[in-house]
């Protein structure tokens, strides 16, 4: 595990979410070939995890309380970040603790700029249910057409999140980045992703996860240009399409619980 | 802190000065086209946005000519004009919100004095602004579409300069348009600062008469202390 400690206040930390990704098809997708841009991220593929949450809200909760997806051996596995908590057996030293009610306003404290662009409802900050998340972060973002109706919301959710680099690249270059992003494509609906298909399948989950993937050099390549960043790629919970009569999420069932999780380094371009 | 030089007020353009009007104009008419999907034959998604995306030349385009071009390229659509221009009427909907935009504007306000001076309609540029994060930033509002004067017209910049109390040379323009923002404030006495690119300032470098070049309004803190 790396010492979160050395990590906080040294790298920018990129934070995504890919919102109803299922393990299984994450594996799949990437042992197939499909995701390519995801495979020079993830040389060693997907860790599988158990996610706290069921569907997004709880999820995106625990993760921003520190409690990141589960690995899936029993036993006690140290934390990335964690919020004070009296009793936790999770922190370790390498983990990286704040005296804040959340993640996101313990990186606040320690200098990072914040910054959400949403994707599903639970961040179109059109209620004050969807305000909770953004509300979080010194600036968020969100537009229809970053939500889970859009086929481009991707390509959208990544041309936000440059315009937010580039602005800080502009305004403060020194300050670090803590960016998050939750992206919409995999949701339901995702048959748009497929020809022809007029439902959403496990084809066309996959799909959209090979349209996601196409999406991610940009973003990267921003990144890189910055330094070395701290990156966590995970899903907040999988779904079902008809596995054992269910269909959906906010249930539990192993393809909602198994999720892919993968937490690295990234080195940045050198500027020698 | 109050600077050194002697300038007292800031005049800012909108579009593409402290919107990002281009970012806005491509996501609302990829997704107009995608709503008309069925009204632009044989021709590809790609090109149709690209060939709308030149006539409105960054905004520059009159917008009675664009909607009219545009109905003419595309006779699909089978809309009226005044269809047209309620449904172009939503771009201000996919404008950004300006964070860091609006955190200088605040540090700024602290020194200066500040007004918009902007062409287009009303409704529309406000709600930009709004949209933007930016219009309760503003309380002195100059557009061409409510007072009947366009830039490059000295009389908008006057009228604004009037309305400030502030003499031409305690001013500032900022904008990026050569022609309406800064040969306009230029003729009235104005000092100037452009936002243009590195690209385009290299292509219009025997054309550029502004005072100052920046490639982005996040650099103006930075070098309004130069303008004496």
């Amino acid at each position: 595990m790396f010492n979160m400690n050395e990590i906080v206040g040294k790298n920018d930390i990129l934070f995504i979410t890919f919102d109803t990704l299922r393990y299984d098809v994450a594996i799949n997708e990437m042992e197939s070939g499909r995701t390519p841009n995801l495979k020079k991220l993830l040389p060693d593929s997907w860790e599988k995890r158990h996610s706290p949450g069921n569907f997004t809200y709880a999820s995106h909760h625990a993760f921003f309380a520190g409690f990141l997806p589960t690995p899936v051996n029993p036993g006690i596995h140290d934390r990335l970040f964690a919020v004070s908590f009296p009793g936790s057996e999770s922190i370790s030293p390498n983990t990286c603790v704040f005296k804040t009610s959340s993640i996101v306003s313990g990186l606040a404290g320690e200098g990072y700029h914040t910054a959400c662009v949403g994707g599903v409802g639970f961040f179109n900050k059109m209620s004050p249910l969807g305000s909770v998340f953004p509300d979080m972060f010194h600036e968020s973002h969100w537009h229809r057409s970053y939500g889970v109706t859009d086929p481009d919301s991707t390509e959208n959710q990544v041309k936000c999140a440059l315009d937010i680099i580039e602005k800080r690249n502009h305004s403060n270059p020194e300050q670090k980045l803590f960016l998050f992003i939750n992206i919409s494509a995999l949701h339901q609906p995702n048959c748009f992703y497929l020809d022809n298909a007029k439902k959403d399948t496990l084809e066309s989950h996959g799909a959209a996860l090979g349209y996601v993937d196409s999406k991610l050099p940009e973003l990267v390549s921003a990144f890189e240009n910055r330094g070395d960043t701290f990156m966590i790629l995970s899903s907040d919970h999988g779904t079902t399409y008809g596995e054992d009569g269910y269909t959906g999420h906010r249930l539990s069932h192993e393809n909602v619980w198994d999720v892919p999780f993968a937490s690295f380094l990234h080195k940045g371009n050198s500027h020698d | 802190m109050k600077h050194a030089n002697q300038i007292k007020a800031l005049l800012f353009d909108i579009d593409n000065t402290l919107v990002n009007r281009d970012y806005a104009f491509t996501m609302y008419i990829k997704d107009f086209v995608k709503r008309n999907q069925n009204s632009f034959g044989s021709k590809c998604y790609d090109s149709v946005i690209e060939e709308i995306l030149q006539i409105d030349d960054r905004g520059r385009f009159d917008r009675s000519l664009f909607i009219e071009k545009i109905l003419g390229m595309f006779p699909g659509l089978n809309m009226s004009k005044e269809e047209f221009w309620a449904d172009h009427k939503t771009l201000p909907d996919f404008v950004r919100n300006e964070y860091e935009v609006q955190e200088m504007i605040k540090r700024l306000k602290e020194d200066y004095n500040l007004a918009i001076v902007s062409n287009g309609s009303g409704d529309m540029q406000r709600m930009k602004m709004r949209y933007a994060g930016l219009e309760s930033l503003f309380t002195e509002y100059f557009i061409s579409g409510e007072i009947g004067i366009e830039k490059p017209d000295s009389k908008i910049f006057t009228i604004a300069l009037d309305s400030l109390k502030c003499l031409p040379e305690d001013a500032v323009m900022i904008g990026d348009d050569m022609d309406r923002d800064i040969l306009g404030a230029k003729k009235t006495g104005i000092k100037t600062i452009m936002i243009s690119s590195a690209e385009n300032r290299r292509k219009n470098a025997d054309k550029n008469i502004a005072d100052i070049v920046i490639d982005n309004i996040l650099e103006l803190e930075k070098v309004l202390p130069c303008l004496i």
